[in-house]
């Protein structure tokens, strides 16, 4: 997990604030537009930090969600500097949008002319995490077909964050 | 100032608008081999499937996705946006969009001047207007009389429906009097209705409810709602598709954004109908934009239409077009705009006057515990409850047509957007697999309900012009003088009880709760709400059976200029409890039948 490649502390990250897997982040296609968007809004140094304090939270070889969590909350989102980054990551992912960061941070770490509220880019909207996390499809695109909306909505029984992982069956000794 | 004649041709009529109305009358004037120019402000971008794309990619980059989020503004023909709407000071407009607004409440509605026009973002709901909507002043001494009965408009219903294709099944239909003729079909099948529509129908089948001021309970009544989108065929009827491909958009694929924009043009809009017309007789001129109506002060004749025109290849001046016969249909608001600053229909001192919109009062509610309904899927609404659009109360206050929203809480608190940065803008932020279970229970168990109150016409409610207030290229500004009467406002507290009601049988926790920070707050009896617009803006040229109380006749055409004829919603004398499209396009169908007449004389 110690990776010093600030894009894989970026997903580590990404990954336990979302609720989705790496995998799942990297199929959309745009950890890249993210992570440059992020950069292009905060200083090197305050990314740096942000990076630095994610790595020490996933220490450890194959660490417990909650506990990796326990360690994210104090020391991101107990840090006045880097927990409205994170808002802005779960936004980024979810809404495909950039929000303003609040006031006192502008005033004290610096503000960029493009630190505005904007939606990253159409192909963005597209992927947002927030549609598949309703239920639903992106409103416009993904179209899920004539009909389908009389359908029972998705998951009535097995929501995906209650599916556990797919157990390997052990194989059994030749006889 | 009169420009120069464009092209020294004579039309047989020269129609101002590209929108529903204005293809409709060049459709059927063409195909009857009359030669037809028509003048659109706005640009034809909306035609290519290049331009259209476009339009889509400018929807998806939008932060806020209102209506006109996927239409650019041009500076040259502006358009009105709900992201205007400000609070009205006393004395003091609101004019920072394309409206100047003077109150006392802010107009909520918007438009598109474009090609194809608001089509591009109407919900595409075709219901037709009960009989009783037809004279509300004998009926129950309220609002005004049309000239003609529901009867006489029939035939022109179902040209309208073919026209635009509707799906529908008539016995889901025939309720409040409504009629259809022997052996009528929509042209498709019912629009599916949603898991929603399903959930509230079964648990509130029989259900009455008490409505105040009314001695016996009312049943709720469901039905499909009749949608310009594509299904299933029926015998004889080829579904159109997208205009740049007509391969895309056979039928409706549940992309839930018809509001604001189609991506497979399975949603009926005007381009559809504009593509049809007979080429060889109809030419459509974008970027020209009507500044005046010229009048022979002798015979009150009609003698062109000057228009400027913009971008590239423009004219330096301003042109005018000729014809034997003119149609304004060019939005209510536009229309009424142009007959001001010409000077035209004086006789009533209506023109401007009357203008209405449904009063949108929504509710929202989330559906019991572990009951998803599945928000955000399917076209907006698929079914109404129909129960309120006519009966004795609307002596004392508003109708109201009850569509159920499909797209969650997104009109009232925009969800879902709103739920998210609730759960990670708290002290301690909702994370990881926690947020998204929290997400799905909530969001997927939103709901609305659109109660849509009509307008009764009030000569106050009304558009004018003021030459302090023009747009960059010296047209008037469209300036509003608005608000809400006792009628309206009465019949708000009605939707809230029947709405707890509702709520409350089936075991949902009502969350509505209006802010009285909102611009569009309003009050009555101390009890709070806000509205929003629904987008049908009718009245302000309103149809009548004398010429001192009405702009135009029966027959669409201006008391006071022979060859002068009006199109669009602005044409009823009042709103009734349905969305005004369908009504507008069967008066056009009737309209151009009058025109060929004429022509043919």
């Amino acid at each position: 997990m110690a990776d010093s490649n600030p894009m894989e502390a970026f997903l580590s990250l990404s990954a336990l604030l979302t609720g989705y897997t790496k995998t799942d982040l990297l199929a959309t296609g745009l950890a890249g537009q993210y992570y440059d968007k992020l950069s292009s809004i905060v200083d090197e140094d305050i990314c740096g930090a942000l990076w630095t304090a994610t790595r020490e939270a996933m220490k450890g070889l194959g660490i417990r969600p909650k506990v990796a969590e326990r360690r994210i909350r104090k020391l991101v989102l107990s840090n006045a500097m880097l927990a409205p980054l994170a808002i802005n990551i779960i936004a980024m992912w979810y809404l495909s949008s950039w929000s303003q960061l609040p006031q006192a941070w502008r005033s004290l770490y610096g503000a960029k002319a493009n630190d505005v509220d904007h939606v990253i880019s159409a192909e963005a909207y597209q992927e947002g995490l927030v549609w598949q996390a309703i239920g639903a499809h992106p409103q416009g695109a993904k179209q899920q077909g004539y009909g389908a909306w009389g359908l029972p909505p998705p998951w009535k029984l097995s929501p995906p964050w209650k599916r556990k992982k797919p157990r390997l069956k052990r194989r059994r000794r030749a006889a | 100032m009169e420009g120069k004649n464009d092209s020294g041709k004579t039309y047989d009529v020269v129609i101002v608008g590209a929108g529903i109305a204005g293809a409709i009358l060049a459709k059927v004037l063409g195909n009857a081999k009359k030669h037809v120019l028509i003048l659109e402000a706005g640009r034809s971008t909306s035609f290519t499937v290049e331009g259209y794309r476009s339009f889509l990619e400018t929807f998806y980059r939008a932060s806020a996705k209102v209506p006109n989020s996927p239409y650019p503004n041009d500076p040259s023909a502006p358009q009105p946006d709900v992201l205007n709407i400000g609070r009205i000071e006393p004395g003091v407009p609101s004019a920072s969009g394309y409206f100047v607004q003077r109150g006392p409440l802010p107009f909520a509605s918007d438009y598109a001047r474009t090609r194809g026009g608001t089509t591009l973002h109407w919900l595409g709901t075709c219901l037709r207007m009960t009989p009783n909507d037809f004279h509300m002043k004998s009926r129950y001494g309220q609002g005004e009389n049309w000239p003609i009965t529901y009867d006489e408009l029939r035939p022109y219903y179902e040209q309208a429906e073919l026209e635009i294709g509707v799906s529908a099944d008539v016995d889901d239909q025939r309720f409040h009097g409504i009629t259809f003729g022997k052996n009528y079909h929509y042209p498709m099948r019912r629009i599916p209705q949603s898991y929603l529509d399903h959930y509230l129908a079964s648990r509130l089948e029989d259900f009455a409810v008490n409505m105040p001021g009314q001695a016996e309970r009312i049943k709720l009544h469901f039905s499909s709602i009749p949608q310009g989108r594509n299904s299933i065929p029926n015998a004889g009827y080829r579904p159109v598709g997208h205009t740049g491909d007509n391969n895309i958009g056979q039928r409706c694929e549940g992309n839930s954004s018809c509001v604001p924009i189609c991506p497979v043009q399975a949603k009926y809009n005007a381009l559809k109908t504009l593509k049809k017309v007979d080429p060889d007789y109809v030419e459509i001129r974008s970027q020209a934009v009507a500044s005046k109506i010229e009048i022979d002060p002798d015979s009150g004749r009609v003698t062109g239409i000057t228009y400027n025109t913009y971008g590239a290849g423009a004219a330096p001046g301003p042109l005018t077009a000729r014809g034997k016969i003119y149609v304004i249909a060019a939005h209510s608001i536009e229309t009424a705009k142009l007959l001001l600053a010409s000077q035209a229909c004086r006789t009533s001192g209506e023109v401007g006057r009357n203008l209405m919109d449904h009063i949108e009062i929504i509710v929202w509610a989330l559906a019991p515990e572990g009951d998803p309904i599945g928000a955000f899927r399917g076209p907006g609404a698929t079914t109404n409850i129909n129960s309120f659009r006519d009966g004795a109360f609307r002596a004392r206050h508003s109708g109201f047509n009850v569509p159920i929203g499909n797209w969650g809480w997104s009109w009232s608190c925009f969800s879902p957007g709103s739920d998210l940065m609730d759960f990670i803008g708290r002290s301690q932020p909702v994370l990881g697999r926690d947020l998204r279970r929290r997400l799905y229970d909530r969001v997927s168990r939103q709901m609305e309900l659109w109660f849509e109150l009509e307008q009764n016409p009030c000569a106050t409610n009304r558009v004018t012009i003021d030459p302090e207030y023009r747009d960059s290229m010296g047209n008037f500004r469209p300036v509003i003088h608005y608000g809400l009467s006792d009628y309206v406002r009465k019949a708000m507290p009605v939707a809230r009880r029947i709405s707890e009601q509702i709520f409350r049988r089936i075991g949902a926790k009502d969350y509505t709760h209006y802010n009285s920070t909102d611009p569009c707050y309003v009050t009555y009896r101390n009890q709070g709400f806000f509205y929003r617009g629904a987008g049908h803006v009718v009245g302000t040229h309103r149809m009548g059976s004398n010429r001192f109380e009405s702009v135009v006749n029966d027959k669409q055409r201006t008391w006071d200029h022979d060859n002068l004829y009006l199109a669009g919603c602005g044409n009823m004398p009042t709103l009734g409890t349905s969305n005004p499209t369908l009504t507008m396009a069967a008066l056009t169908f009737w309209a151009g039948e009058n025109i060929l007449k004429e022509l043919n004389r």
